[in-house]
C-alpha cells in the first residue's frame, strides 16, 4: 500500500510540473505586453517629448520588476552567434530585428555596435527636439522625418533597405548645415553598418549553443522573489488586467456561489440517483426500467445552454409562467439588513431553483445509468447469491449488500465534477448572470484579463489532479485488487 | 469482417435506424448546404443564355456587360425579380443575406412581406418563404441551420479524426510494445537523445523566422513550412540513427537498453488526461484568433486520451489471445500483426469512442458559439442562432428548432455508440 501510494503522488507531483509548464506557456503566449496592460497612460505614437521619455522609464522599471526582462526557462537553446543577453533587450521588435541581422552577417559584436549607434543618434536627435521646442514648423518637419528614418533602421532587418536609409540621412545632414549637430553619430552608424556588412560569417549562426539560466522568468513564476510577488506556489498570480486587484483575492470573491451552487446540485444529484437507480434495479428489464432509461437518455444528450434559456423562456417570462426570477441571486434592491443567514437563504431560494437544475440533470442522468449498470453487475456475483441463500430478506440484500459495492465507480466519477462543473457554471453562470467563478472567466474572457484565466486554469488543473488522487487513494483502500495489479 | 457484421445488427434496433438516418442526412446536409440553402439559383436562363450563379457567383450577366448597368455583378443582382427561367435551392437564402423586408424576429407563421421588381411590398411569394422565420437582422433560420449543421459536423469530425489518429498510434505502440518491447542499443539511445538537440536547432530555431511570416500569412502556408521542419527534424534525427549504429559497433556502447514506451506514453496520456478540458479549450480560443481551425486543433489535440487509453487496453488483451501468441510465434512481422490481425479487433470500441467523442465535440462546439467565443462572430452556428433567440424571447423559433437538432443530433450519436458498445 504504501508503496503504492508513493508511486501514486510522484506521478501527482510530476504531473503538476508538467501542468504549471502549460500555464507558464498561456502567461508567455498571451497577446499582448503585460506592461502595456499593466500601465494605464499609455503614449499614443511616438511622439518625442519629455512625457514620453518618463513613461519609457516607466515602462522599463515595470518590466524589471515583473521579470520580463529575464530568460523565460533555466535552458535554452540558441545560435551560437547570439549573446545570451539578448532576452534584455525590448521593445521585442527589436529583439527580432537584432536576431535576424545575426543572422545574416554572423557576428554579434559588430551588429550590437550598429544598434548601439541607431540609440544614440535616436537619443541625440530627441535630446535636440526637446531643448528647441519651439523651432519653426518645417525644421521641425525635417526633424520628424529623420526620427521617423531612425525607426525604419531599427525594425528592418534588410541590408538594402537599411542602407538606402542610411544614405538618405546622410545626404540630409551634409545639405542642412544646422543638422550638423548629428554628424558625430551619423558616421558612427555608417562605420557600425560597413562593419557589419563587409564580411559576414554567418555559418557562424548556425552553431548551436545550449545555455543554464539559473535566474528565469518560471523560476520567478513559481517560486516568486522579493521584488515581484510570492509566486504562483505561494498563491499569487499577479494583478488583474481589468480590476487591478489580485487575481487570488478576486477569484476568491466569486467563488462561494459557484461552490455553493455546485454543492447543491451534487448532493441533489446523489440524492435522486442512488433511490432511483435502486429502485430501476429491482426489476432489470421491467416497465419502470425501460421508461426511466429512455427518458435518461434524452436528459443526457440535452445541452445544458439549450435547456437554461428554455427554462428562462418558460418559467421566468412574465407573457408565459413568471414563476422564478430571471438573473442575479438575489433581489436587486439587496437583502433586508437586519436578516439572519437563513432569511437570506430563503430568500435567495427562487433565484437559484433554475440554475440548479441545469447543474444536475446531466450528473443525475450520467450517475443513475452508471449505479444502475453496476447494480445489475453486482447482483449477479456469488455473495449476494449467498446472502439471498442464508434467507435475509430482499430489501436487506438489496440496500446493505449490493448498493455499497456498486457505489464504487461512483466514486470515480467524483474526480471529475469539479473540473466539470468550472468548465459549465461559464455558460451557466453568464446565462442566469450569477456573480460566480464562471461569470467572472466569462468577463475575464471578454476583455482579455489573461492573469485571471491562466489562474484558473492551473487551480481547476490543480483540482483535478487532487480529485483523480484521492479517487485513486479511496479506490485503493475499497478495492484490494488495485494494490497489487 | 466483424465491424461490417455488427454494423449490420445495429440496424435491427428501431431507434438505432433512427438515429442513424437522422446522422446520415445531417452528412447530406453538411455535403450539400451550399445547393440547399443559397441567396443565388441554381441555374437561370437569362436573354438566351444559361447561367449557373450558385457555382459561379462571380459570372457577369452576358445582356448587362456593357457596363451602364448598375448590377454587373452576379452577386448585386436581384435573382428574385429577374425575368426568365430561374432554379432555385430549396432555400432561397444564404445565411449571411439579410431580407432588409423581413427584419425583427419574423416569426415562421407570421406575415412575411416581399418586394418585387417595381419596388412595392407585396406579401411573400410561396417560394421565398422564411420557412422557420428569420432573425433581428433578417437572417433567413433554416438557411443557418442548414450552414451550421455543416460547420458543427465539420467541426466534430474532423477533429475527431485528428484525436482517433494520435490516440490510435499511441495506444496501439504502448499497448503492443510494453515496457519491454521496444529494445536498441546504448549507442543508438545515447546520439538519438543527443541528436533531439541539433534537430530542433535547425528544423525550428533556424526556420523560425519563416515560420513566423507563413503563420502571419495564412494557415496552411504555415502547415506546409511546419511539415517541411517537420521532415527536417526526422532527417537530422535519421542521421543520428545512422551515426548511432556505427556508434554500436564498439563494444562499449553496444549493449542492448529496454525503453519503456509503455510507461512514458501512458504518463503523456495521464497528463493530458488531467488538463481540465473545458477550461482549456476556453482559454485557448480566447487566446488565439477566432477560426473554425484552431477549434478542429484545439479539440483533436486535446481529446485524444480516451482512446488512447481503450486501445491500449484492448492491445494489451489482445496480446495475451492465443492467436496473436500464434502470429507472434510464426515470425509474422510487426506491421503485419498489428494491421491484419490486431487492428480489426480494436476498430469497434474505437468507433464506440469517436462516437462520444464526436458528440462531445459538437456539444462543446455549440457551447462556445453560444458564448460567442472561439467561433468567428459572422459566421452562423446552430449555438450562436440560440445565443441569438435569447435576446428575445418571444423569437421562439430562435431557440427551438436549432436546440432541436443539437439534441437529435447528440441523441443519436449516442444511441450508435451504445448500441455499437452493447454488440462488441
Amino acid at each position: 500500500m504504501a508503496r503504492y501510494l508513493l508511486k501514486r503522488i510522484v506521478y501527482f507531483i510530476f504531473t503538476l510540473f508538467l501542468i504549471s509548464l502549460v500555464s507558464f506557456a498561456v502567461t508567455v503566449c498571451a497577446p499582448g505586453d503585460p506592461v502595456d496592460r499593466l500601465l494605464s497612460s499609455a503614449v499614443a505614437g511616438q511622439e518625442m517629448s519629455s512625457q514620453a521619455a518618463a513613461v519609457e522609464t516607466q515602462r522599463v522599471q515595470l518590466r524589471h520588476q515583473l521579470g520580463l526582462d529575464l530568460p523565460l526557462f533555466y535552458i535554452s537553446l540558441q545560435s551560437a552567434a547570439e549573446p545570451d543577453t539578448l532576452h534584455r533587450i525590448f521593445p521585442l521588435a527589436d529583439r527580432n530585428t537584432l536576431k535576424a541581422l545575426t543572422k545574416r552577417c554572423g557576428n554579434w559584436e559588430k551588429v550590437s555596435d550598429y544598434y548601439l549607434g541607431i540609440l544614440n543618434f535616436q537619443r541625440t536627435l530627441a535630446l535636440h527636439y526637446i531643448r528647441n521646442a519651439s523651432g519653426e514648423a518645417s525644421r521641425k518637419q525635417k526633424l520628424n522625418d529623420l526620427a521617423v528614418l531612425g525607426m525604419g533602421l531599427r525594425s528592418t532587418p534588410d541590408e538594402a533597405v537599411a542602407g538606402r536609409s542610411l544614405r538618405q540621412i546622410t545626404e540630409w545632414i551634409n545639405t542642412d548645415s544646422s543638422l550638423q549637430f548629428l554628424s558625430a553619430q551619423v558616421a558612427g552608424m555608417q562605420r557600425a553598418f560597413a562593419g557589419m556588412t563587409k564580411e559576414p560569417l554567418s555559418m557562424n549562426y548556425y552553431c548551436p549553443a545550449l545555455r543554464f539560466h539559473g535566474e528565469n522568468q518560471y523560476h520567478r513564476w513559481l517560486f516568486g522573489s522579493s521584488g515581484s510577488g510570492k509566486g504562483v506556489l505561494r498563491g499569487d498570480f499577479g494583478l488583474s488586467y481589468i480590476s487591478r486587484q489580485p487575481v487570488g483575492s478576486y477569484i476568491l470573491d466569486r467563488l462561494p456561489w459557484t461552490v455553493c451552487l455546485a454543492f447543491i446540485s451534487v448532493l441533489l444529484a446523489y440524492a435522486i440517483s442512488i433511490p432511483l437507480a435502486a429502485r430501476m434495479a429491482k426489476k432489470p428489464g421491467g416497465s419502470l426500467d425501460h421508461r426511466v432509461s429512455a427518458f435518461l437518455y434524452l436528459l443526457y444528450s440535452m445541452p445544458g445552454f439549450w435547456l437554461a434559456t428554455l427554462l428562462l423562456m418558460v418559467f421566468a417570462n412574465p407573457e408565459v409562467l413568471p414563476v422564478f426570477p430571471a438573473s442575479g441571486v438575489k433581489p436587486v434592491a439587496g437583502y433586508p439588513p437586519d436578516a439572519s443567514f437563513f432569511q437570506n437563504a430563503w430568500i435567495s431560494l427562487p433565484y437559484l431553483v433554475l440554475p440548479t437544475v441545469c447543474y444536475s440533470y446531466a450528473f443525475i442522468a450520467v450517475l443513475t445509468r452508471l449505479l444502475r449498470v453496476s447494480l445489475q453487475q453486482v447482483s449477479g456475483q456469488d455473495y449476494i447469491r449467498t446472502a439471498r441463500a442464508k434467507g435475509l430478506d430482499e430489501k436487506t440484500v438489496r440496500l446493505k449488500h449490493a448498493l455499497p459495492n456498486a457505489l464504487l465507480p461512483a466514486v470515480t466519477l467524483f474526480a471529475e465534477v469539479f473540473p466539470l462543473a468550472i468548465g459549465g457554471s461559464v455558460i451557466i453562470e453568464s446565462i442566469f448572470t450569477i456573480p460566480g467563478m464562471g461569470s467572472g472567466i466569462y468577463q475575464s474572457i471578454q476583455s482579455q484579463d489573461y492573469p485571471v484565466l491562466v489562474c484558473v486554469f492551473t487551480l481547476t488543473g490543480l483540482m483535478t489532479m487532487v480529485g483523480y488522487l484521492l479517487t485513486d487513494i479511496t479506490y485503493a483502500f475499497l478495492d484490494p485488487r488495485i494494490r497489487y495489479s | 469482417m466483424s465491424v461490417f457484421s455488427s454494423f449490420g445488427s445495429v440496424l435491427h434496433s428501431r431507434r438505432a435506424k433512427w438515429s442513424l438516418a437522422w446522422l446520415a442526412s445531417c452528412l447530406f446536409l453538411t455535403l450539400t448546404a451550399s445547393f440547399l440553402a443559397n441567396d443565388l439559383p441554381l441555374y437561370a436562363h437569362v436573354h438566351g443564355f444559361s447561367y449557373f450563379p450558385a457555382l459561379n457567383p462571380f459570372q457577369t450577366l452576358a445582356a448587362e456587360s456593357d457596363g451602364s448597368n448598375p448590377e454587373k455583378l452576379t452577386g448585386q443582382i436581384d435573382w428574385k425579380n429577374k425575368e426568365g427561367f430561374t432554379v432555385w435551392p430549396l432555400v432561397t437564402y444564404s445565411p449571411a443575406s439579410l431580407d432588409l423586408q423581413n427584419t425583427g424576429y419574423v416569426s415562421p407563421g407570421g406575415q412575411q412581406h416581399f418586394k418585387n421588381a417595381n419596388g412595392s411590398i407585396v406579401p411573400m411569394p410561396v417560394r421565398y418563404r422564411h420557412w422557420l422565420g428569420t432573425t433581428q437582422t433578417g437572417n433567413d433560420v433554416l438557411s443557418g441551420l442548414i450552414h451550421g449543421t455543416r460547420i458543427s459536423l465539420c467541426i466534430g469530425i474532423l477533429s475527431m479524426l485528428i484525436a482517433g489518429v494520435i490516440g490510435l498510434v499511441t495506444g496501439m505502440v504502448s499497448g503492443y510494445s510494453g515496457d519491454k518491447g521496444l529494445r536498441v542499443r546504448s549507442g543508438v539511445l545515447i546520439l538519438l537523445l543527443a541528436g533531439i538537440i541539433p534537430a530542433y536547432f535547425y528544423a525550428f530555431y533556424v526556420r523560425g523566422e519563416i515560420l513566423i511570416q507563413a503563420l502571419q500569412n495564412s494557415i496552411f502556408l504555415f502547415l506546409f513550412q511546419a511539415l517541411v521542419s517537420c521532415l527536417l527534424f526526422f532527417m537530422i534525427l535519421l542521421l543520428f540513427y545512422g551515426l548511432g549504429r556505427a556508434l554500436s559497433k564498439i563494444r562499449l556502447f553496444s549493449r542492448y537498453i529496454h525503453v519503456p514506451l509503455d510507461l512514458l506514453l501512458s504518463r503523456i496520456t495521464e497528463v493530458f488526461a488531467a488538463l481540465p478540458r473545458l477550461v482549456l479549450i476556453i482559454t485557448l480560443s480566447a487566446l488565439a484568433r477566432p477560426s473554425l481551425i484552431n477549434l478542429v486543433l484545439i479539440f483533436g489535440l486535446t481529446g485524444w486520451t480516451d482512446i488512447a487509453r481503450i486501445v491500449r487496453a484492448e492491445m494489451l488483451k489482445i496480446r495475451k489471445s492465443d492467436y496473436l501468441q500464434v502470429a507472434i510465434g510464426q515470425g509474422l512481422p510487426p506491421r503485419r500483426i498489428i494491421f491484419v490481425h490486431a487492428l480489426p479487433n480494436i476498430i469497434q470500441p474505437v468507433l464506440v469512442s469517436i462516437l462520444f467523442g464526436v458528440s462531445g465535440v459538437i456539444l462543446a462546439e455549440s457551447a462556445l458559439s453560444f458564448l460567442g467565443i472561439g467561433v468567428p462572430f459572422d459566421t452562423v452556428t446552430w449555438g450562436s442562432l440560440i445565443a441569438a433567440g435569447r435576446e428575445n424571447f418571444h423569437a421562439w423559433w430562435l431557440v427551438v428548432f436549432p436546440g432541436l437538432a443539437i439534441f437529435f443530433t447528440i441523441w443519436s450519436l449516442h444511441v450508435l455508440a451504445d448500441e455499437l458498445r452493447v454488440i462488441s
